[in-house]
């Protein structure tokens, strides 16, 4: 059988247009003059391509600078007949797409698994993690946090917040050093970082109705850092953002989501935080149903259509939140008095 | 089959000579089915199937690119980028983690280490972009003969800096000498087989255009740039010569100015991933602008200097530098 093709042999870029024989044992290449310019064994040819079906490339293992093209779906099934090894290879290339086509339905998993294994990971690694780092680490995210906004500083109200802070604090845990700072942030958040500093956004603050309110925030921030939730959401986001950089080839900007996502608990932490919210503010001697009322009343004035991450985002209201808060208490005292509560409220505004 | 020339052959000397013209008959869709595979394959292998990813895409677009009806080939493998890249992390990683541990306990002097690894990374950048292209261009074929980039990256990078703080100095009225010197160097390098194009441009000849330029950018929004950069792709083919062939490239700022705008646009709209897309349109703008005359004596060009390095890129894989 013969059939028409061009080579090249490998030596210089000058194309030759040939006669293809296959005979039983190997494919012979002859010149348009009939001389033969290559001998090729059935067992050596290696197909390199079919850039349009019935085009082939291929070449030879012992002559690895050689080329033959061929265009003729003939030349292919007649040559697959005599080195049946290119067609072994073909049945390879179908397998290898079946395997391919299964990782892909068990993609989801695989990232479903990543996660869990990374919370798991976190979850050993964040006990083993000196207090006395906890600090830096806590400064280092706090100026993520609230890059470029004001931290507010007015004096009076300061002073009353700290004497609140301190109050909670005493009853939360006193070896801890329990700072707040408020800034001036129009998103109604709070986060506690490791460390012990809790940064509440102004907004949250003028969304209070009462003291009482602020100071339960204050309790469930508190016991996030009891927990040691900030120094575990840290750890998360360290790692997700190693996986990230693993995926996309350490791209500064791919660091998807912002730091406010990323400090997001989990629902089991965000319930043992109000748990021990409302025990901290017992000990404390102060009234418990500020947390109850302040979520109450968060969800029926923004029905979650928020484009910026609200407390509610990151405290999703839950059935077991509500059990867990839902309770009120109107034993205990109030926790700042009116005027001490106004200061707090104009801290932004001098 | 894909060109007029496609079937003149290069021994007779009877028939009048075809110019080479580079052509391509590469399938957005195609392509765009490979991406998304690769995607998925690279997320569900938490990264590492990204090197097999980008060898597929390059097979693909080397195959569907041809000069005289014969196409070219792309012999790279995904484990040679892998070895590259994880050599790299390797000389990086203790390096980032060290800095990175600083910079929670000692900011300051964490902060300067830091930084001070992003300049090194820097100049790296401009070697690491020289050996990527070295890389590329070995694993690439034609009638079965390779590619080669002679040069060192370093020299290179040398050379790109050095420039680079020159056109700083004067306030970028070097900036087209710094061009026309970078140009030299990677062309005057780039073999094919034993015979190398040869790049005689000189950025005097720009610079007149490159003054008006620099004056008219702000008042133009910056639109008289798209102008100067179509002249200097001209003066760059009209500059260039391999064998008996010339080249010209008659584009005008507003076709480029065009395409570059569909460029970001593929790319914003893919959120980045769409990169291969953007070269592939690239590759169709040169194809359907690039003139060639002339004639090239192909049997005279011989199989070139020994191939060149067994990985390469990982650099440019940890900074994200590498376009394909």
């Amino acid at each position: 059988m013969t059939f028409d093709g061009h080579y090249s042999d490998g030596r210089t870029a000058a194309r030759h247009d040939v006669r293809i024989e296959l005979l039983d044992d190997a494919l012979v290449v002859h010149r348009s003059d009939g001389d033969p310019i290559a001998r090729w064994a059935y067992d050596e040819i290696v197909l390199l391509d079919e850039p349009v079906v019935g085009t082939f490339r291929i070449g030879s293992t012992i002559a690895p600078d050689e080329r033959l093209v061929v265009s003729s779906v003939e030349f292919g099934t007649a040559l697959r007949a005599r080195a049946p090894h290119l067609s072994t290879a073909r049945r390879a290339r179908r397998r290898r797409r079946f395997f391919v086509g299964a990782l892909l339905a068990l993609a989801p998993l695989v990232l479903i698994g990543a996660a869990w294994a990374l919370q798991q990971a976190v979850r050993v690694v964040a006990p083993l993690v000196p207090v006395t780092w906890e600090r830096p680490l806590g400064r280092y995210v706090r100026a993520e946090l609230i890059e470029g906004h004001k931290v507010c500083n007015g004096a009076s109200g300061r002073d009353a917040l700290m004497k609140l802070v301190a109050r909670l604090g005493a009853a939360a845990d006193p070896a801890v050093r329990f700072d707040v700072e408020v800034v001036d942030f129009d998103v109604t958040n709070a986060f506690a970082l490791p460390g012990g500093t809790i940064i509440v956004f102004d907004q949250l603050v003028r969304h209070a109705h009462s003291a009482d309110e602020l100071a339960g925030v204050l309790a469930h921030e508190m016991a996030h850092v009891l927990h040691r939730d900030p120094t575990q959401a840290v750890l998360r986001s360290v790692g997700w953002s190693l996986m990230v950089r693993s995926l996309f080839g350490g791209t500064p900007g791919a660091q998807l989501g912002s730091v406010l996502l990323q400090l997001a608990n989990s629902r089991a932490a965000e319930d043992a935080a109000d748990r021990e919210a409302l025990a901290i503010l017992r000990r404390a001697g102060l009234r418990t149903d500020g947390l109850a009322t302040f979520f109450e009343r968060l969800e029926r004035e923004h029905p979650s259509a928020d484009l910026l991450p609200t407390i509610l985002s990151t405290h999703p209201p839950t059935p077991a939140r509500r059990a867990a808060i839902g309770t009120p208490d109107h034993h205990g005292a109030t926790a700042l008095e009116r005027r001490a509560w106004n200061a707090v409220r104009r801290v932004c505004y001098r | 089959m894909l060109l007029d020339g496609a079937n003149a052959t290069l021994e007779g000397a009877d028939a009048p000579p075809v110019a080479p013209r580079l052509t391509t008959d590469a399938s957005s869709l195609r392509l765009l089915g490979i991406i998304g595979v690769n995607l998925l394959l690279t997320i569900v292998t938490l990264g590492f199937y990204r090197f097999w990813g980008r060898t597929r895409i390059r097979e693909y677009l080397w195959r569907h690119t041809s000069v005289l009806g014969d196409r070219f080939e792309y012999t790279g493998t995904g484990g040679e980028l892998l070895r590259g890249f994880l050599r790299a992390v390797l000389v990086f990683a203790p390096l980032f983690a060290v800095a990175g541990l600083l910079t929670f306990f000692l900011p300051v002097i964490g902060t300067a280490i830091t930084s001070g690894i992003y300049v090194v990374s820097g100049l790296l950048g401009y070697a690491a972009r020289y050996g990527a292209r070295r890389y590329r261009l070995s694993r690439t074929r034609w009638r079965g003969i390779r590619g080669t980039q002679t040069g060192s990256p370093w020299a290179y990078a040398r050379l790109a800096i050095w420039t680079g703080l020159l056109s700083a100095l004067t306030l970028g009225l070097y900036t087209p000498y710094r061009r026309m010197r970078l140009t030299a160097f990677e062309v005057n390098n780039m073999y094919f087989g034993d015979r190398a194009p040869h790049f005689d441009g000189d950025g005097r000849d720009l610079f007149r255009a490159w003054a008006i330029t620099w004056v008219l950018l702000l008042p133009s929004l910056g639109m008289v740039w798209f102008w100067y950069e179509a002249r200097a792709q001209r003066y760059i083919a009209a500059h260039t010569t391999f064998d008996g062939l010339r080249f010209s490239f008659p584009i005008t700022g507003a076709s480029l100015s065009r395409r570059m705008t569909g460029d970001l646009l593929v790319i914003l709209f893919t959120l980045g991933a769409g990169v291969p897309l953007v070269v592939l349109r690239r590759l169709r703008y040169v194809t359907k602008h690039l003139q060639v005359s002339g004639s090239a004596d192909f049997a005279a060009i011989a199989q070139g200097l020994p191939p060149a390095p067994s990985t390469a890129e990982g650099f440019l894989d940890l900074f994200n530098l590498g376009d394909l």
